[in-house]
């Protein structure tokens, strides 16, 4: 089973959440996902994600609470 | 609710928002040039060509040009999908908008009738076109959310205030096809100003003020009726003004007074200007809407100057135009950063060459220009009560406009300078 890791980006405003997420990304060890908390959907990484090679999914949780899993397709 | 494997529209290309922007400003520089020429007489009625040509300048030349450029990249942000073919659409709607504004004012000004049919062309073509894009998206999208349902009650509000402009400029073309030539124009500035206007930076602030300032969001009563309620008044006035006004006046009150205390709980209480903009549009609007209550033979006795015209300055320039600009001072670094932290993610390295946010756009320039609108907005005032003083305002919009042009240009550049760095970086790796 694929290990997340997990960041929580709610309480940020943009563009924090993006550079936290970017950051996140680019720091993780191969064979991990990355798990965000996130207070909205962030609609324009999305396409961003897939041209890098990402695959992502995204389920609403609550209002205003969004749970994004970021993921190497081959994973 | 799974979104994964979805394909979402990315952002437009930064260029065509910056045209939009950096128009506004210069519009506004006109409108300065307007207030001199008009001189003390342009302040005795509100249908003085002078005003006129004015009031079109803040309405189309600034509000409508920085809303337009805004939409283009908010709905990709908060919807997830953009217009299609956004080059051809915004190039096209942002070059007729250009032309249709500096047409009406001219038109008002030198009472020309190739001049008014030109604005009637260039004015149904480019907010037609615009309007039809933003249709196709509004009616595709997916998600029911509140400022998604405000956004479709806005545009449908400038399609409104669109028919009747035109209907009106056929008027001073000589076809009469409708009669009752003031209340008309009541019904299309009402349109104008509280649909289309209103109604967007409604809905906008829904998303907007939790987003950027980590606030907790707008009571749900409100997030769903109130746009909704704003937007059945409208018609309610075509029919009956005097009993939609007093309802309208409220609903803007008890906005501004939610919105005032949405600001107050955020979160993210650090200094920032935009909130102080925000904050100044409330108090605008809340004064607006308590003054409208106050008896005309009162107000006759106690304050002799034009009521309407005092609440149209407060609700155009101290409500409306503090937030649009309050919200160009936020977005304006925002694209810039964002396009640029976009190209990251298929280049990480590129995160070098991006410097800090706050470097797109001086905090200190900002609560200057702060400072200049604050002062414009008393003078505005102050020219309602005291005609004479209008070089006061044509002044501080002068020096205003200017300041938000070079603000506009420097962040501009660097967004530029920046990307072509990362672009020169890429091609040697």
């Amino acid at each position: 089973m694929m290990q997340f890791t997990e960041i929580d980006v709610r309480e940020l405003a943009p563009p924090e959440p993006m550079t936290v997420i970017l950051s996140a990304l680019s720091n993780l060890p191969t064979g991990k996902g990355l798990q965000v908390h996130h207070s909205r959907q962030p609609f324009h990484l999305y396409d961003k994600l897939i041209a890098a090679g990402w695959d992502y999914q995204c389920e609403k949780v609550d209002e205003n609470y969004f749970l994004l899993l970021i993921f190497r397709p081959q994973d | 609710m799974n979104l994964s494997g979805l394909s979402f529209n990315g952002l437009p290309p930064i260029d065509l928002p910056f045209r939009f922007f950096l128009s506004a400003p210069i519009f506004m520089l006109v409108c300065a040039g307007l207030v001199f020429i008009g001189g003390e007489s342009l302040w005795l009625s509100r249908w003085h060509p002078l005003l006129l040509a004015l009031t079109h300048g803040f309405t189309l030349g600034f509000l409508t040009m920085v809303m337009f450029g805004a939409l283009l990249q908010l709905l990709p942000v908060i919807a997830g999908i953009s217009i299609p073919n956004p080059r051809v659409i915004a190039s096209i709607s942002h070059a007729s908008l250009v032309l249709g504004t500096v047409n009406i004012i001219l038109g008002f000004v030198y009472g020309k009738d190739w001049m008014l049919y030109s604005a009637i062309i260039c004015l149904a073509f480019s907010l037609g076109l615009y309007l039809l894009a933003l249709s196709w998206v509004l009616i595709k999208r997916m998600s029911q959310g509140d400022s998604i349902r405000g956004f479709r009650l806005a545009i449908s509000a400038l399609l409104i205030t669109l028919l009747l402009g035109l209907i009106l400029l056929a008027r001073n073309l000589g076809f009469e096809w409708i009669p009752a030539n003031k209340i008309l124009t009541n019904i299309h500035a009402l349109w104008g100003l509280v649909g289309w206007a209103g109604l967007l930076i409604i809905a906008v602030s829904f998303q907007v003020i939790p987003m950027f300032h980590v606030a907790p969001s707008f009571p749900k009563l409100i997030t769903r009726y109130l746009a909704l309620v704003i937007f059945l008044l409208l018609f309610v006035f075509m029919l009956a003004p005097a009993i939609a006004m007093p309802i309208l006046s409220l609903c803007h009150a008890v906005f501004a007074l939610v919105l005032l205390y949405v600001i107050r709980k955020r979160k993210r209480k650090i200094p920032d200007t935009s909130v102080r903009y925000w904050q100044l549009a409330a108090i605008s609007l809340l004064l607006a809407s308590l003054l409208y209550f106050i008896p005309n033979s009162l107000w006759m006795s106690y304050l002799p100057i034009d009521k309407n015209l005092l609440l149209a300055a407060l609700f155009i320039y101290a409500y409306l135009m503090s937030i649009i600009q309050g919200m160009l001072l936020k977005i304006l670094p925002f694209l810039s950063y964002t396009h640029l932290q976009q190209r990251c993610l298929v280049d990480f390295s590129a995160i070098q060459f991006i410097p800090h946010m706050h470097e797109f756009l001086n905090k200190k320039h900002s609560q200057w220009l702060f400072r200049i609108h604050l002062i414009s907005s008393f003078f505005l005032i102050l020219v309602v009560f005291q005609s004479a003083l209008y070089w006061l305002f044509g002044l501080a919009l002068l020096l205003e406009f200017s300041g938000l042009l070079i603000i506009m240009i420097k962040t501009m550049s660097l967004y530029f300078k920046i990307n072509k760095k990362i672009s020169l970086s890429a091609e040697k790796t």
